[in-house]
């Protein structure tokens, strides 16, 4: 079994360092560097998509919310996972590359920028970004790490340690499109273990009347789509009332379509055709939507049908060893060391998304803003050195518990990086009357109301209030300022929104 | 409970799995049939 998911995370580094290699001399200057050549296709682009948008979380942590309280879980879980890539897709992938091309832009931020022609906005997303995708990375390889040492017994400082130095080669070597296509690899892998296992557990555990049979000789209420007995505050909110169960697709659709890690796949594609965008929007539904909806619902059913409460009763994984059990138990030391491959790839993979896009908001969105005169080789060192930056803080906090304070904020951080850019930045592509005075009332009081929401959601105890009813106050929050902000303010200039909305023929 | 009454969640689950996968087709198909090449 160790020895097995060994070879399969060797065989998975071996994999990342040749894509490395193989996109080294894809790029010729720092803008190359960040953004490729706008050449990228919707094979790569869509598998990049499914691959920044499962995490380790997804891969894992899902799994276990349902496997500890039954179906009502499944809302939390992921199952609206589709109704937020896809939307992704149709709302974002052309407008991302034509208004970066258009505008000459290698970032998201960059983009929000130009597109508002304030450099005080691309440094205020930039800040804020940065602050978000931070926390928000602290956590990714938790699980991974966890689920690592639990099931191999061997201590994960090495496992990961590798990892995230292989992950730091790949990203210097490879730039954009070498992270891309590792990406895209990993976003294959996972849709295909991820499917693999939903249906074998499935079928494993005897269909769906088998699986009802089971769970409600167990308990009645696992069977059921809510359960009202707990807590109404906090997080259970999401499992326990319909304020918290209806906040669930807004929480998916928000994060997915607005987090700058997707929206960051479109930023080096080419212009596509229509047969292309199709395709785009198949790869994305044949590998993130049915194999992620299984992994998020159904596996963890399966695996209260197999092994009852007893996972619970380990003290310092519990419910995290849901997803490697199930594995094991339906398919052996095989497919858990696929399963186990695929969570190392989750959490590398949307960790390297994430840590190319934080590094350029200091490098590119920041630095050279204000300062343009910079050469291209100092960019690229800060670039290499804040990538080794950002890649060892979440490998400390994983061996390390992190601060409390970073843990109270990294649980929302994903619901505030969702409600501040989906309409700052994508909405943006369709509103021409949008403001930067908009987007700076929505990004000041996103990052604000996520800090408070976590303090109040996660922090207190008892909490103040549940985390759906944060989502709502976030979400309209948002949407209020950046509408009647945008409408008491001046649009951009006509050259501008003509450039980027020009008339209908 | 009866089990046929706990079979609801299950149908749910389907009519959120054939649901997603159908408004994909619908969306997508809506947006290409405006496609400007």
């Amino acid at each position: 079994m160790t020895i097995t998911s060994i070879i399969g995370v060797i065989a998975l580094l071996v994999v990342a360092v040749f894509l490395g290699i193989m996109a080294r001399g894809k790029w010729k200057s720092f803008d190359e560097y960040l953004i490729g050549r706008r050449d990228i296709g919707p094979w790569v682009t869509g598998l990049a998509l499914t691959g920044s948008a499962i995490s380790g979380w997804a891969f894992c942590g899902s799994t276990a919310v349902v496997y500890k309280v039954g179906f009502a879980g499944m809302w939390f879980a992921g199952i609206w996972t589709l109704v937020g890539n896809i939307p992704c897709v149709w709302l974002a992938a052309t407008k991302t590359r034509e208004f970066a091309a258009k505008l000459g832009a290698a970032t998201v931020c960059e983009t929000v920028g130009r597109r508002f022609e304030s450099k005080a906005l691309q440094t205020l997303v930039a800040a804020s970004m940065l602050f978000f995708l931070f926390m928000y990375s602290v956590g990714q390889l938790k699980a991974a790490g966890g689920v690592w040492y639990a099931v191999t017994g061997l201590p994960p400082f090495w496992c990961l340690g590798i990892s995230i130095f292989i992950a730091w080669l790949f990203i210097i070597l490879g730039g954009y499109m070498g992270t891309q296509w590792f990406i895209a690899v990993k976003g294959a892998f996972l849709g295909f273990v991820g499917a693999l296992i939903g249906v074998w557990a499935l079928i494993y555990a005897g269909g769906f009347g088998e699986i009802t049979k089971e769970l409600t000789a167990q308990s009645p209420k696992l069977m059921n789509l809510i359960d009202p007995t707990l807590p109404k505050v906090g997080m259970t909110q999401l499992f326990s009332s319909y304020v918290g169960i209806l906040a669930t697709p807004v929480i998916f659709f928000t994060m997915l379509v607005g987090f700058p890690h997707n929206v960051s796949r479109f930023l080096g594609m080419k212009k596509l055709s229509k047969k292309e965008f199709i395709l785009l929007c198949f790869v994305v539904w044949l590998t993130a939507g049915i194999p992620v909806m299984l992994d998020c619902s159904s596996n963890g059913l399966v695996t209260r049908v197999i092994f009852g409460t007893n996972l619970l009763a380990n003290k310092q994984w519990g419910a995290d060893l849901a997803a490697p059990m199930l594995s094991w138990a339906i398919g052996g030391s095989g497919l858990l060391a696929m399963y186990l491959t695929g969570l190392v790839g989750a959490a590398l993979g949307t960790l390297s998304a994430m840590v190319f896009i934080m590094s350029a908001n200091v490098t590119r969105d920041i630095v050279k803003l204000w300062r343009p005169a910079t050469s291209d080789k100092s960019m690229f060192y800060l670039g290499y050195f804040l990538i080794a930056l950002f890649l060892f803080l979440p490998f400390f906090w994983t061996l390390k518990r992190p601060p409390e304070l970073l843990a109270v904020f990294m649980g929302l951080a994903g619901m505030g990086l969702g409600a501040i850019f989906f309409f700052v930045n994508v909405f943006s592509y369709y509103w021409k009357r949008a403001t930067k005075w908009g987007a700076i009332f929505t990004v000041v009081f996103g990052t604000i109301a996520t800090m408070w929401g976590g303090w109040a959601v996660l922090g207190r105890t008892p909490p103040l209030l549940g985390m759906g009813t944060m989502e709502w106050i976030l979400v309209g929050g948002c949407a209020f300022l950046y509408f009647v902000g945008s409408l008491l303010t001046k649009p951009p200039s006509e050259k501008t929104i003509s450039l980027l909305f020009p008339a209908k023929k | 409970m009866q089990p046929e009454l706990s079979m609801f969640s299950w149908y749910v689950w389907g009519f959120l799995i054939i649901g997603t996968f159908l408004g994909t087709l619908i969306g997508t198909w809506l947006i290409v049939r405006r496609w400007e090449e």
